[in-house]
């Protein structure tokens, strides 16, 4: 490069004076103006619904009668927190999103594990255990949907012939079952994303950490409490923030499956704002709904991220 | 230090008890993974064997494992009966759409997020990951008011831009990400060589972000295909439906078609598989920068 630029040095530098002038001028404007067009288009479809949604949190206004809109300040929230829905809503997706959570991160780490060993079809396995995360949510749905069908689904049938039970379960339809069943079809979707992201993680651990443990007497489990578990700490963090914010945005299966029901067995936030919004045709209540259900998930993240932050540093 | 020595020893000549215990746990893990991996694997299964059965055959025999009977038919009849066909070509047209509009604009963006530091730099970046947090559910009141203000409700035009709602920072941020990779110096040496900012991006960037882009097409491509919500919402007539609305409509019907709902349902996840197939190099990266989106 150096030789390069004096052997080539004076039309180098008129060439460079005139380069230099050039972004002078661009080279501040520049970043703005290849953000513009996408910034714009972010404006206009979410920043600025965003916004529209938040008036309509401040009013009373109702689907079929918009234009008759009112101010009601932060009536619609205050109703809300003071409500038993809102707090039973609340706690469906507070217990949805720790079951997806706890047991999507105990399978990821199960097949994760399993997948670190060395053994022969461990490509295939791995192919086979990422299948479900490659379907499309609306075949899932559709293939659970058949599952825990109460007479020919093949989880009741296997039950039955197994002797556990003697009439089939109604997986979906029964308050018991309802939003275990979601829980089930939900892990079953996601947890390969955890598999790959532990993986990933457990490649990354030093062998010689393993070798050394083994010479010193620690046990299988000792192993994995003491090496395996602390090198996973960052990657655990990532695995339950992305786990966190997809089940709060969980629509599809608890619709498509059992429509917020039986009665509000598994009317998660989203489900339940729906309704408000396109059933019951209170916007403004509705739209209070989402602003909450996004403050909370923000607040989650911000928590997460911290937690995120501080092991970075600490590593 | 004295069991350290044991051990050591016990490794080189192991008996034939150790041999033996070790044997077992390899049948163990070997029983392990077969379990797990089948368990997994199994309602993925059973769609695909039931969609090849005749229609009826599943509620009339409830089959857990090979069925006796093999026929093509429930194909036949499914794009006979339904018109999977259009709603392939919906979601195809509409995921277009957005992508057409989505990849240049999140070039520029993740270009400039990239190669320049400017004021507010840090600020946007934190805003466009935020806006990842939103869930379609907080759009879907106010976008469902303004397009029916703006009359595109059930067009799509509509849906269109609704999933550019999603797309575009999903597509910032991984194309971000992938932009990180390539090193500055290519376009340094020409801008040295008298290329403007623009040139060097044109002629220099873009070829290189080439698999990236590409990438961050298919990545959109398959959270489009997987859109539910919005397209429920936004869409009224059947002619527009895309393919999760198809495979929606097999739900709470009557008389529920298993056959045809699992013939449907291979269909749909075909492509969905094909893509996930030749992303699963990025899905890595494109998971840890951009993989807010379920």
């Amino acid at each position: 490069m150096q030789q390069q630029a004096t052997s080539r040095n004076a039309p180098l530098s008129a060439r460079q004076q005139q380069a230099n002038r050039r972004p002078l001028l661009s080279s501040r404007l520049l970043p703005y103006l290849l953000l513009a067009p996408a910034l714009i288009a972010i404006a206009l479809v979410i920043i600025y619904p965003i916004f529209y949604s938040l008036y309509l949190s401040l009013t009373d206004a109702n689907l079929l009668r918009l234009s008759e809109a009112e101010f009601v300040g932060v009536d619609n929230y205050v109703r809300l927190l003071t409500r038993e829905d809102f707090w039973q809503s609340l706690g469906v997706t507070a217990l949805y999103t720790a079951g997806t959570v706890f047991f999507g991160y105990f399978m990821g780490l199960l097949t994760a594990l399993i997948l670190n060993q060395n053994f022969r079809f461990r490509g295939l396995a791995r192919t086979l255990i990422s299948i479900p995360w490659a379907t499309p949510w609306l075949v899932v749905t559709l293939i659970w949907y058949v599952m825990f069908n109460p007479q020919m689904g093949p989880i009741n049938v296997i039950l039955q012939r197994v002797g556990v039970i003697d009439v089939g379960i109604p997986w979906l339809y029964q308050r018991d079952t309802a939003l275990i069943s979601i829980v089930i079809v939900t892990v079953w979707r996601e947890f390969p994303a955890a598999t790959l992201l532990i993986l990933a993680g457990l490649q990354s651990i030093q062998p010689e950490l393993y070798e050394a443990a083994e010479v010193d007497g620690a046990s299988r489990w000792q192993r994995f409490r003491f090496i395996t578990m602390p090198s996973l700490r960052t990657i655990n963090l990532v695995v339950v923030t992305l786990m966190t914010i997809w089940a709060s945005k969980l629509f599809t299966v608890a619709w498509a499956l059992t429509q917020g029901g039986p009665g509000d067995a598994t009317r998660v936030l989203s489900v339940y704002t729906y309704q408000e919004a396109f059933l019951s045709n209170r916007l403004g209540r509705a739209s209070a709904l989402a602003i909450l259900t996004f403050v909370l998930v923000f607040a989650l993240v911000v928590v997460y991220f911290a937690l995120l932050n501080r092991e970075e540093q600490e590593a | 230090m004295a069991t350290q020595l044991q051990t050591s020893g016990v490794q080189v000549m192991p008996t034939a008890k150790q041999t033996r215990s070790k044997f077992i746990t390899r049948l163990g893990f070997a029983l392990l993974v077969i379990t797990v991996t089948l368990a997994i694997i199994y309602p993925f299964y059973w769609m695909v064997m039931a969609s090849f059965v005749p229609e009826g055959y599943s509620i009339a025999n409830a089959p857990v494992l090979l069925p006796e009977m093999f026929t093509l038919e429930t194909y036949r009849t499914l794009f006979e009966e339904r018109p999977v066909f259009t709603w392939i070509l919906n979601t195809l047209l509409i995921v277009g759409g957005s992508t057409a509009v989505t990849i240049p604009l999140s070039l520029l963006a993740a270009y400039s997020l990239n190669r320049f530091r400017f004021f507010g730099r840090r600020a946007i970046v934190f805003f466009i990951l935020m806006t990842q947090l939103l869930p379609a559910s907080a759009l879907m009141i106010p976008l469902f008011l303004i397009f029916r203000g703006y009359g595109l409700l059930d067009t799509y035009q509509g849906i269109t831009i609704a999933y550019i709602s999603f797309t575009l920072p999903l597509a910032i941020w991984v194309l971000w990400g992938y932009l990180q990779g390539i090193p500055a110096e290519f376009e340094e040496a020409a801008l040295v060589d008298g290329c403007t900012p623009l040139g060097a991006f044109v002629r220099v960037t873009i070829p290189l972000a080439l698999p990236g882009i590409a990438a961050t097409a298919l990545f959109i491509f398959l959270e489009g295909w997987n859109q539910y919500l919005l397209a429920y919402l936004l869409t009224s007539s059947s002619d527009k439906w895309v393919i999760s609305l198809g495979l929606f409509s097999f739900i709470g019907e009557y008389f529920v078609e298993i056959e045809q709902m699992m013939a449907a349902s291979v269909v749909a996840s075909v492509p969905a598989l094909l893509l996930f197939a030749v992303l699963q190099r990025y899905l890595r990266g494109g998971l840890a920068l951009g993989g807010m989106k379920g």
